[in-house]
């Protein structure tokens, strides 16, 4: 009775543990099967980049058999990816910094405005940001068109910068309200500070982290953007990385394999400045949301 | 260094409500003026107003003579303490105090000499290099004091300054902030709600209740001679007991309930103005102070109570009685015991409080017996809820 009465736990324990495990291992393939999609692409992109083209074709989605790396030389080449680079480096550093320079003095000013006015402001520039950029982009090239104006990376900067200033605005407000308290405005305005010297001693040196923030994101926003710059670029000299990357498709027939080789090259110095700054973008969207 | 006038200074918001009725008030240069009144009585929006931070509705601001209804806050030369202390969270401590400095565009060496010698008094001179995250609540404290004496303003204006401390730390910034004005000789204006704060720090004592300046006089006469029952029930602690009582035919007893309490001609004589309540209700004022047991050989008065609760606070008893008297309940008494919402809720009905000395023997349970200091009594109008008192100095009469 007693032995039996011990097996019997003995096999309900043991029961207990393997579910435990089974259930571990289960749900480690549930996120693994879930990693999937996100991952497949990658995987895609470097075996082709790094097969031959007969490796390719015999075999698609195996591992690259010998491994090579002349994809990556004629695709720079063929597409002048450092030109390209170079480029987009402009576009979306001016970007960048016009998100930056925009958003700041208007969150600042929803921070510290008690109209009634600033709803609407804010009201009005989340519809903005709401608006699909497929929308306004042919309306927009037409009138930059009229004032000669396409074909400008200065100009597709800007662009860049306006797109992303709703952004900016939102995330900086949030921040500069929760951040710098009407009694610090208060206690700078007593002393003998102007609003401006409010805004540039106190809110910019705090919004620091913000900022940098707001800028990455709006730089990263602008180099992975295609519709945009396929709309007011023309000349192949003024391509930006993405849209070169493109250009396989279309001028050389179909190179998958250079097109993935563009892809990689186009995206690692976004890799790089996620790898480097992920800590402080992540502080950056999140500071100002706890205590 | 400056004097400030306020002249009917007045605040209605849009909405139609009046946060500060016309208020006047002079603090005169060195003065240490401290507005007390319960949340919602208009002391800080009055403070606020006087910094330039909220629109004056009516009245004149003086500051020095001059007009400055609409000079702009930073143009006052009034420096600024806040309750949250408002310290730049960027800036070092060197940074927050030297920042009025490097607006007006110092000399750097004469910033670093002054943030030196501002640091020296407050006792921050290890800390200059420190960010406001990494202070204690005194510290930080002292920083934003550091941070308003170092342009010597003309005015300095305090919003509950020692409300973010704990208690024991308080006590000691009272008595700094105290010495710090002594020393700088600056008229200051401090916003308190806390009625020891007004009572030890201040010159003189400004009482506020819903806007209307009740009382303005030195802290010794707030206590002794309240104007009204408002402000006799707002300061002191523990709270004025306030009883409804009727005044004999020829005025030498007072009956509260059914006790007789025999006045003698000492009371008549320094409250004249209780000849015309004869054989009327008045309302009696007396302070738990002022209620000990009775030594031996008392022949005064005495108030017999039933003891229903004792507290020990080392030196001396509390003792929360009741008596078959009504209480005192006017808006006026309400106002003022929203401020100590636990009190108040003790002392319901007839009940009221006695400080005896420790060893008093006095039992919760039993009926006990109180000398009344007749010379101590407070008589109040029951209609006006006026002191019925000559030496009683209300504001607004004059």
């Amino acid at each position: 009775m007693t032995s039996a009465a011990v097996r019997l736990r003995g096999s309900a324990a043991g029961r207990q543990g393997i579910g435990r495990r089974g259930r571990l291992v289960l749900r480690n393939l549930a996120a693994l099967g879930l990693c999937i999609p996100f991952v497949y692409p990658f995987y895609f992109l470097i075996i082709s980049a790094l097969k031959t083209s007969q490796n390719y074709a015999n075999n698609r989605l195996g591992l690259p058999h010998p491994v090579v790396f002349s994809q990556f030389n004629s695709a720079w080449r063929s597409a002048s990816l450092g030109q390209a680079l170079l480029n987009s480096a402009i576009a979306a550093g001016i970007g960048a910094v016009v998100t930056v320079v925009l958003s700041a003095p208007a969150a600042d000013w929803c921070a510290r405005s008690k109209s009634r006015t600033k709803s609407v402001v804010l009201g009005t520039v989340a519809c903005m940001w709401m608006i699909p950029t497929i929308i306004w982009v042919i309306p927009m090239f037409v009138e930059l068109s009229r004032a000669h104006l396409t074909d400008n990376l200065l100009v597709l900067g800007f662009i860049y910068g306006v797109t992303n200033t709703p952004l900016g605005v939102y995330l900086l407000y949030a921040y500069l309200a929760d951040a710098v308290s009407p009694d610090i405005r208060e206690a700078a305005i007593v002393a003998g500070a102007k609003p401006r010297h409010v805004f540039i001693r106190i809110c910019l040196p705090i919004a620091v982290p913000v900022l940098s923030t707001i800028a990455a994101l709006a730089f990263v926003w602008a180099w992975g953007d295609v519709l945009i710059a396929a709309v007011l670029l023309q000349s192949q000299s003024k391509w930006t990385v993405t849209l070169a990357a493109t250009s396989f498709v279309s001028r050389y027939g179909i190179s998958i394999q250079q097109e993935a080789a563009a892809a990689i090259i186009s995206m690692l110095p976004m890799i790089v400045i996620f790898a480097i700054g992920q800590r402080g973008i992540i502080k950056g969207l999140t500071v100002g949301s706890g205590r | 260094m400056a004097s400030v006038s306020l002249e009917g200074l007045s605040k209605v918001y849009p909405n139609g409500f009046r946060a500060v009725d016309s208020v006047d008030l002079q603090v005169a240069e060195g003065e240490f003026m401290v507005l007390v009144g319960p949340s919602g009585c208009g002391k800080t929006t009055l403070l606020r107003m006087i910094a330039g931070l909220e629109d004056i509705t009516s009245g004149t601001l003086r500051i020095d003579g001059q007009v400055a209804n609409d000079v702009p806050a930073g143009s006052r030369d009034m420096a600024m303490v806040f309750q949250s202390y408002a310290l730049f969270p960027h800036m070092t401590v060197a940074g927050n105090i030297a920042f009025p400095l490097t607006l007006r565009h110092t000399p750097k060496k004469e910033i670093e000499r002054r943030v030196a010698e501002t640091a020296k008094i407050l006792g921050l001179s290890e800390w200059l290099s420190r960010k406001p995250g990494q202070l204690s609540g005194g510290q930080r404290q002292r920083v934003a004091m550091g941070r308003a004496i170092v342009r010597k303003p003309t005015v300095f204006l305090m919003d509950e300054p020692l409300s973010n401390l704990d208690a024991k730390l308080r006590v000691q910034m009272r008595a700094e902030v105290s010495r710090l004005q002594r020393r700088l000789g600056v008229a200051t204006i401090y916003v308190t709600h806390d009625q020891t704060e007004a009572l030890t720090m201040g010159h003189r004592v400004a009482v506020l209740r819903s806007g209307v300046l009740q009382q303005c006089d030195i802290p010794q006469s707030i206590y002794d001679n309240p104007a009204n029952l408002f402000v006799a029930a707002f300061i002191g602690s523990p709270e004025m007991n306030l009883y409804e009582a009727v005044l004999a035919e020829d005025g030498v007893s007072v009956k509260l309930g059914s006790q007789e309490i025999a006045l003698p001609a000492t009371v008549a004589a320094t409250n004249p103005g209780l000849v015309s309540y004869a054989s009327r209700p008045v309302i009696v004022g007396l302070r738990p102070e002022h209620l000990p047991a009775p030594g031996v050989g008392w022949s005064g008065p005495v108030l017999k109570g039933e003891v229903s609760l004792t507290e020990r606070l080392g030196s001396q008893l509390l003792v929360y009685f009741s008596i078959d008297a009504v209480r005192a309940s006017s808006e006026e008494v309400r106002a003022a015991a929203d401020e100590d919402l636990d009190e108040s809720e003790v002392t319901s009905a007839g009940e009221g409080i006695a400080l005896v000395d420790a060893r008093a023997p006095v039992r919760a349970g039993e009926r006990a017996s109180f000398a009344v200091d007749t010379d101590r009594m407070h008589f109040f109008d029951p209609d006006t809820g006026l002191a019925i008192s000559p030496s009683a100095r209300l504001i607004a009469a004059h």
